[in-house]
C-alpha cells in the first residue's frame, strides 16, 4: 500500500499545483479589487459578484445560457441520427464510421471557426456563388451576428454530442427491439417507447459536455462574432487583457465554474439514481 | 503418507463476511486431493490460500514443514493452473511455458531441456511456436499444465481447469490429468463443482459448503457412507427418508419396488407405500417417480431395461430395502 | 436494417450532416491551393502558399516553439499518466472518489478557467511566461487525459495474468516489466499520441499563458485571423489539418476497440 501511495503522489502533486492551487488563488482574487493601474489590492469584498446584478451582465449571462441551449438542441436533433445510423451499420463498420466523426473533433477549433469564415464572410465562398448564381446582388451579412456565432458553437460541438449517443445506442440490446416488435409494435412506436428512454443517458451524457462548453466558449464568439459578440467567455478574455481587472474576471470564471461544477454533480446524481435500483438487482442475483 | 501441506485453524473475512469459520485440512505427498461443493462454498478461497493469491483472516499455512502464511505467490514453491488458463497472450507457447523458469533464473540448457520434457508430456511438440490465440481450447489447457508443471512444483493447483470444455474433452482431459498426476507421483489439488469429475480423478475428496468442511474421505466411502444430507444430496441422487427420529438415506439403485398387495415374499417388508407418478426414460435405467403415501415426498428408483417387471403410471407399490444399505445420516 | 424509407431517410440526413460536418474542411484545404489573394474565386492552383509559409520565419519559430512543447508536454505527462494509472489500478485507495475525481476535473472545467487560473497562479508567484509556463500548463492538461486512456487500458486487461506472473515467481517488477508493460503499451502510445494531439492543438490554454516570445502555431493563426485574411493562414491550417487526423488515425489504431473485450 505504501507503494500505491508512492506511485500516486507525483501525479497528485503535479495537479494539486497546477490545477487546485490556481483555482484557489482565482477564488481569492475574485473577492479582490483593482487598482487604476490594474494590479490586485485583497481587500476582501463581493463587489465583483456584486457586478453579476447590472443588467448589462445580466443580459450577457442570458444570452450566454440562451446560445448553449439552442446549440445543445441542435445537437441533439442532429447528433441522434447520425448516432444512430452508425450504431446499427454492421460492425466492421461502426469503428471507421465513428472516427469519421470524429476526426473534426480533433482539429483546432480555431481552423474549424475560421473555415467557417471563409465561407461566410461577405467576399467569401457563399456569397461569390450566390452573386454569381445571380440570386443576389449585394453579399449578404452572414458572419459577425449571432446566428453565426450558433452556428460556428453547433459546428464545433457537434462531434461531443455524437459520441456519448453512439455509445448508448450500440449497448442497447437488440432483444428488446426483436421482442417489441413481437408483441406486435410499430417500427416507429417500438423506437419511441424502447429505444429513446434507455439511450437517455447518452443522451443527457452529450448534453452536459455540449452544454458547458459552450457556456465558456470565446474561440467562437471571436472569431465568428467579432465585436459584436459578448458571451461570457469573451467578457472573461476581455477582462484578462485589455480590461486588465482580474478580480472581476476571476468572478466571472468562479461563477462559471461553480455553474458547470453544479450541472455535472446534477448529472451524477441522475446517473446514480438510475444505476441505483440495476445494481440492487445485480447484487441480489 | 507424509503430510505436505496442513492448513491450520484458517478463517476467512471478506468485509462483515465470513466465509470460512474456522477449517483445518492436511493434505499428503503424492494424494489427489479434491476440493469439491457448490459455488461460494469457499474452495476455491482455499485454494488460492494455498497459492498465496488470498491471506487468511487467521490460522496458517505450512508447506513441507515450513509456515509460508506471510510469504507471497513468488516465492511458494506450489503453481497454479488458472481456472481461464491465463496464458500470457503475447507470449509463445514455448515463451510461456518458460516463464517460471526465466524468473527463478534457471540456466538457458537446463530451462529448453525441461521444456522439451513438458512438452512432450503434454503433447503439445507442434505447438512450441504458437500464440494461444491460435489454439484451441483443450491445447490451451495442456499449456497452462505444462507451464505450470515445468517448475517441478511440490504442489500443483488447479482451480476448475476443465470447466470450460466440453463434455468428451473433458472425459479425455480428466483421464490425461490422473495419469499425469499418477505417472510423476505429484500432489495435486483439484477444485470443481462438478462431482462425477471428482468421483472420477480422485483418491480424497474434501466436499465443502460454507465454508465448512462436510465430509473428508475416498470416493467410495462418501458415495455409500454420507454423513448428512447435504453430502448424500450433493454425490450422486439420494432418497431420505425419516424412521422415527432418525433419517436414511437410501441411493436410488438401493430401492426396490414390488405390488403393493404381494404376499409371502422373501425379501424384506416394505417400510413405505406410495403411487408411481412419472417414468423417466435415461438411456441405462428408467427413473421412476414415486409419491409417497401420508408424506407427500417424491422418491426416485431405477428400473432396468432388462427388468422382469416394468412399472408404469399409477401403479401402487411398495418401498423396500436391504438394511446394510440404509445409511443413516445427520441433517445438515 | 431493412430498406425501408425509414432507413432511406436515415442514411441521407445522416450523409447531410457528415458533409456538414466536412464540407468546411474541404473548402478550406481546397483554396489552400487557390492562386487568388481574394479567397473565393477560383483562379488557379498553386503551392506557392505553402511556399510562403516555409519561408516565414515566424511560422517557423511558432511551430519549433509547438513541437518543443508538444515533445515535452507529452514525456512528462505519458510518464505520470501512466503510472497514476497503474497505481490506481493496483490499489484500493481511501480517498477513491476523490483521486478519480481530481482526474476528471481538468476535462470538465471550462478551458478558459483552467487556462486563467494558471495565469493567476504564475503572475502570482512571479513565474515569467515563455514556454516553460506553456509546457507545464500542458502537461496539466494532457495528465488526465493519459490516465484515463492507459487505465481504460488496464480494466480491460485480464487481472489472472498478473496473478499467473506472480504465481510463477515474478516479483511485482518482473511482473510490471514482462506481463503488464508490453499488454498496456498499445494504450501508453494511444495516450502520448492524444497529449501530443492536444498539445500542439491547444489555443485556450496557451492564449493565457504564453509569453511575448513564446508563440505557438494556433496563437499564431489566431493573430492571423484577427488581422485579416491571408492565404497563408489557410495553407497552415491544411497542413496542421493533416497531421491532427493523421495522429488521430494513429492512436485509434493502436487502441482497442471496446468490442475487443469481448475476450475476458
Amino acid at each position: 500500500m505504501k507503494n500505491g501511495k508512492l506511485l500516486i503522489a507525483p501525479s497528485m502533486l503535479w495537479l494539486g499545483i497546477f490545477f487546485i492551487v490556481p483555482m484557489l488563488i482565482v477564488v481569492a482574487v475574485s473577492f479582490a479589487a483593482r487598482t487604476p493601474y490594474g494590479q490586485v489590492v485583497f481587500n476582501w469584498n463581493i463587489n465583483n459578484y456584486l457586478r453579476f446584478l447590472e443588467p448589462l451582465y445580466l443580459s450577457i449571462f442570458a444570452q450566454t445560457l440562451l446560445v448553449a441551449l439552442v446549440t445543445t438542441v441542435a445537437t441533439i436533433l442532429m447528433g441522434y441520427p447520425l448516432a444512430y445510423y452508425i450504431a446499427q451499420l454492421p460492425k466492421r463498420w461502426q469503428q471507421p464510421g465513428l472516427i469519421l466523426c470524429m476526426i473534426p473533433f480533433w482539429i483546432n477549433f480555431l481552423i474549424r471557426s475560421y473555415a467557417w469564415v471563409i465561407i461566410l464572410r461577405a467576399q467569401g465562398v457563399l456569397n461569390t456563388l450566390l452573386l454569381k448564381l445571380g440570386f443576389i446582388d449585394q453579399p449578404l451579412q452572414l458572419l459577425y451576428n449571432e446566428g453565426a456565432v450558433m452556428l460556428g458553437m453547433i459546428y464545433s460541438l457537434l462531434p461531443f454530442m455524437i459520441l456519448p449517443i453512439y455509445v448508448s445506442i450500440e449497448q442497447l440490446d437488440r432483444r428488446l427491439l426483436e421482442a417489441a416488435s413481437d408483441l406486435g409494435a410499430a417500427p416507429f412506436t417500438a423506437f419511441r417507447k424502447i429505444t429513446l428512454p434507455l439511450t437517455m443517458p447518452g443522451v443527457a451524457a452529450g448534453t452536459i459536455l455540449v452544454f458547458i462548453s459552450s457556456l465558456g466558449m470565446f474561440v467562437v464568439p471571436d472569431v465568428m462574432g467579432g465585436a459584436k459578440s459578448a458571451l461570457v467567455g469573451n467578457l472573461i478574455q476581455n477582462q484578462f487583457l485589455s480590461a486588465r481587472d482580474w478580480p472581476f474576471g476571476s468572478a466571472l470564471s468562479i461563477v462559471l465554474a461553480a455553474l458547470s461544477l453544479l450541472l455535472i454533480i446534477l448529472y451524477y446524481r441522475a446517473i446514480q439514481a438510475q444505476n441505483g435500483g440495476a445494481e440492487n438487482a445485480k447484487n441480489m442475483a | 503418507m507424509n503430510e505436505l501441506i496442513r492448513l491450520e485453524g484458517i478463517t476467512k473475512k471478506f468485509g462483515e463476511h465470513l466465509i470460512i469459520p474456522t477449517l483445518d485440512l492436511t493434505i499428503n505427498d503424492g494424494e489427489f486431493v479434491t476440493l469439491l461443493g457448490p459455488s461460494g462454498c469457499g474452495k476455491t478461497t482455499l485454494l488460492r490460500m494455498i497459492a498465496g493469491l488470498e491471506t487468511p483472516t487467521t490460522g496458517r499455512v505450512i508447506l513441507d514443514g515450513k509456515d509460508i502464511t506471510k510469504l507471497p505467490p513468488y516465492k511458494r514453491n506450489v503453481n497454479m493452473v488458472f481456472q481461464n488458463y491465463a496464458l500470457f497472450p503475447h507470449m509463445t507457447v514455448t515463451e510461456n511455458i518458460h516463464f517460471g523458469l526465466k524468473m527463478q533464473k534457471v540456466p538457458e540448457d537446463e530451462a529448453k531441456e525441461r521444456i522439451n520434457q513438458v512438452l512432450y508430456l503434454t503433447q503439445l511438440e507442434q505447438f512450441r511456436d504458437r500464440y494461444p490465440s491460435q489454439m484451441s481450447g483443450g491445447q490451451q489447457q495442456r499449456v497452462a499444465i505444462a507451464r505450470a508443471l515445468v517448475n517441478s512444483p511440490k504442489v500443483l493447483l488447479l482451480d476448475e481447469p476443465l470447466g470450460a470444455l466440453d463434455y468428451q474433452l473433458r472425459k479425455k482431459l480428466q483421464l490425461e490429468l490422473k495419469n499425469l498426476q499418477r505417472g510423476l507421483g505429484l500432489t495435486f489439488v483439484f477444485v470443481t463443482h462438478d462431482q462425477e469429475e471428482a468421483l472420477t480423478m480422485s483418491d480424497r475428496i474434501v466436499i465443502m459448503h460454507d465454508g465448512v468442511i462436510q465430509q473428508d474421505g475416498d470416493p467410495n466411502g462418501i458415495y455409500h457412507h454420507p454423513k448428512n444430507t447435504f453430502v448424500a444430496r450433493f454425490i450422486g441422487e439420494s432418497n431420505f427418508f425419516d424412521i422415527g427420529s432418525d433419517t436414511y438415506a437410501l441411493r436410488p439403485e438401493k430401492l426396490n419396488l414390488c405390488p403393493e398387495d404381494e404376499e409371502n415374499a422373501d425379501h424384506p417388508e416394505p417400510k413405505f407405500f406410495g403411487t408411481v407418478v412419472d417414468i423417466v426414460f435415461y438411456g441405462t435405467i428408467d427413473k421412476v417417480f414415486i409419491r409417497l403415501d401420508n408424506t407427500n415426498q417424491t422418491v426416485i428408483a431405477y428400473q432396468y431395461f432388462d427388468d422382469v417387471h416394468r412399472w408404469q403410471a399409477d401403479d401402487r407399490v411398495g418401498i423396500w430395502w436391504y438394511d446394510r444399505d440404509g445409511v443413516k445420516v445427520e441433517k445438515e | 436494417m431493412q430498406k425501408t424509407w425509414r432507413s432511406h431517410v436515415l442514411l441521407a440526413y445522416s450523409l447531410a450532416i457528415l458533409a456538414f460536418l466536412y464540407v468546411p474542411l474541404v473548402i478550406l484545404a481546397m483554396y489552400s491551393f487557390n492562386d487568388s489573394r481574394i479567397n473565393a474565386v477560383w483562379t488557379g492552383f498553386t503551392f506557392r502558399w505553402y511556399e510562403q509559409l516555409f519561408n516565414n520565419r515566424r511560422v517557423l519559430e511558432a511551430l519549433i516553439n509547438t513541437l518543443i512543447i508538444g515533445f515535452a508536454s507529452t514525456v512528462v505527462s505519458t510518464t505520470l499518466g501512466t503510472i497514476a494509472a497503474i497505481a490506481l489500478h493496483r490499489y484500493k485507495f481511501k480517498m477513491q472518489s476523490v483521486i478519480n475525481g481530481l482526474v476528471y476535473l481538468p476535462i470538465l472545467i471550462p478551458e478558459i478557467v483552467m487556462g486563467l487560473s494558471l495565469l493567476v497562479l504564475f503572475s502570482q508567484a512571479h513565474v515569467p511566461l515563455g514556454k516553460g509556463s506553456l509546457i507545464l500548463a500542458h502537461i496539466t492538461f494532457c495528465l488526465s487525459f493519459v490516465v484515463i486512456t492507459v487505465g481504460a487500458r488496464l480494466d480491460g486487461m485480464r487481472s489472472d495474468y498478473e496473478q499467473a506472473a506472480s504465481d510463477l515467481y515474478a516479483t511485482p517488477w518482473q511482473c510490471f516489466r514482462y506481463i503488464t508493460l508490453p499488454l498496456i503499451m498499445p494504450g501508453i502510445v494511444a495516450g502520448a499520441l492524444i497529449a501530443f494531439t492536444l498539445s500542439i492543438d491547444d489555443f485556450v490554454i496557451s492564449f493565457f499563458v504564453a509569453g511575448p516570445n513564446s508563440t505557438t502555431l494556433p496563437l499564431y493563426i489566431y493573430a492571423m485571423v484577427k488581422r485579416g485574411i491571408s492565404p497563408e493562414i489557410n495553407a497552415l491550417s491544411t497542413l496542421m489539418m493533416a497531421v491532427e487526423i493523421i495522429l488521430v488515425l494513429l492512436a485509434e489504431f493502436l487502441q482497442p476497440s471496446h468490442k475487443a473485450k469481448a475476450d475476458n
